[in-house]
């Protein structure tokens, strides 16, 4: 399934048919037993675990509700704690729009 | 059995005029010194990655370089943790009966062989290809990652929970020749120094640095000799969000090592603890049980990681302020653990120092490699 690698805005979530573990980082087979893949469109909910801000902005660690981490740009006003849903961004001149957080809105 | 029987580091910062192959014949030349062997002697030959070189065969061009032809040549590539692997791996040639003078080298000129954008860029790549790489983080960056969820779940600030220390590998970089910074630092500094990646300042980071070290590793025992007491890793991610940041591998890794060697962390007596940032040093003292969860900037404040205090830590300066040039800075605090046991450190000797244990890891804390250390009087 094309994820936002692939220029489809949309995070997989990968999961094994046979013990249930689930990731993000696409992989042929289950990291934990070689099981076969499920895939499913994250909901997009989840939840800061870590900022920074560098000089090319903010970036966050969130966890999806779904199971897994994922790496992204943020607003730079959120800190760890903060409930988030996805989006998706592209600066001027990259190839693919990537992955960034905002606030949940209440 | 293993032994450290020459060790060799030179002087780290920015230091033009070597190229990375200068750098690593420069320090493999300081240990088989120290070690009094010839190039012709040695029969095992390991060589760290350098990113200014970009070689497919680090081993054999720096062979040849230095007029060595060995059984067994092999270039090394696990990040930070690579001068340890390296040295790991050169215990096991040396008890196999593979090699028995085997010199393994690292040397980089990092500092002034490539801009400081090209350098981020190549360390960026840790990162993964696909899901990581594209979001533009920094190494700095990943790491910054870890201090904000750390800092988050201890409910500490940059002040208290890191800065105190960065202050303490300054303090013991002023006593240590060769140091990239010397001039002491305090907490005010640090939270002053310009941020890089918020929540870590410019002081919470290690620099770039040129510079080698060199270990030379064979069958030994006579009284300058240290021996490799046991060896132990734990690689059990390689990006971030794969990380679990309660177990990254370091306590499992010290464990192997202080297994194989028969030894507690409460008999060890100098530590060489990876610092590429103020949050990797606190990450693994923390999963080493050096400190308490939380209490790493708090132990350093109250000098618990001093020359005086109860676990001497970097005796050096460690990469934050002794310097890193890649491979050759985790390197530096192993030659740094050798002085020290076998009585060489000057004013900066840990008294009765009989144990060390060093431990690095490279990546995002993804690779992990201890060796614990003991002097040929050691006890078992």
């Amino acid at each position: 399934m094309n994820d936002w690698t692939d220029g489809e805005p949309r995070v997989v979530v990968s999961g094994c048919d046979d013990c249930g573990h689930r990731w993000y980082l696409r992989r042929e087979c289950c990291p934990r037993c070689g099981g076969p893949v499920n895939e499913r469109i994250s909901e997009g909910g989840g939840r800061v675990t870590a900022t920074t801000v560098g000089d090319r902005g903010a970036i966050a660690l969130v966890d999806l509700s779904e199971g897994v981490r994922v790496l992204g740009r943020c607003d730079p006003t959120l800190r760890p704690g903060t409930a988030v849903r996805l989006t998706f961004h592209a600066e001027a001149g990259e190839p693919v729009a990537v992955p960034y957080f905002e606030a949940e809105s209440t | 059995m293993a032994w450290i029987r020459g060790a060799g580091l030179t002087a780290f910062g920015r230091l033009p005029g070597r190229d990375a192959s200068g750098w690593q014949a420069t320090a493999a030349r300081l240990a088989m010194a120290d070690a009094g062997v010839r190039p012709q002697d040695v029969d095992g030959l390991i060589v760290g990655y350098a990113t200014t070189l970009d070689h497919l065969m680090p081993a054999n061009l720096l062979g040849e370089y230095l007029g060595i032809t060995p059984r067994v040549a092999l270039g090394a590539a696990v990040g930070g943790a690579t001068g340890l692997a390296m040295v790991a791996q050169a215990a096991s040639l040396v008890d196999s009966g593979a090699a028995s003078t085997v010199l393994v080298v690292a040397g980089e000129d990092r500092a002034s062989g490539q801009s400081t954008q090209v350098s981020t860029s190549t360390l960026a790549q840790v990162g993964h290809r696909r899901y990581e790489v594209p979001i533009g983080a920094t190494v700095p960056q990943y790491y910054a990652l870890l201090a904000s969820a750390y800092l988050h779940e201890h409910g500490l600030d940059p002040r208290d929970g890191l800065a105190p220390l960065a202050v303490a590998m300054r303090a013991h970089a002023a006593r240590r020749d060769g140091a990239q910074f010397r001039e002491p630092v305090t907490v005010d500094d640090v939270v002053a120094s310009r941020p890089v990646a918020a929540p870590l300042h410019l002081l919470d980071c290690c620099p770039i640095s040129d510079g080698g070290a060199a270990v030379l590793v064979g069958p030994g025992g006579s009284a300058r000799d240290v021996e490799i007491a046991g060896t132990g890793q734990a690689h059990l991610h390689q990006h971030i969000s794969e990380a679990d940041p309660h177990e990254f591998g370091a306590r499992l890794s010290a464990g192997r090592a202080l297994t194989a060697a028969g030894v507690e962390i409460d008999d060890v007596d100098v530590f060489g603890i990876y610092d590429s940032f103020t949050i990797t040093l606190a990450l693994l003292l923390e999963e080493l049980g050096l400190a308490r969860p939380g209490r790493a900037g708090a132990a350093a404040a109250d000098g618990c990681f001093d020359l005086d205090g109860p676990t001497p830590v970097n005796t050096h300066g460690g990469l934050l302020s002794y310097g890193h040039c890649g491979v050759g800075g985790g390197m530096a605090h192993l030659v740094e653990v050798v002085l020290q046991l076998r009585g060489e450190a000057g004013d900066r000797q840990v008294g009765g120092a009989a144990q060390g244990l060093v431990h690095a890891d490279g990546g995002v804390m993804s690779a992990h490699v201890t060796a614990v250390l003991r002097t040929s009087g050691g006890a078992a």
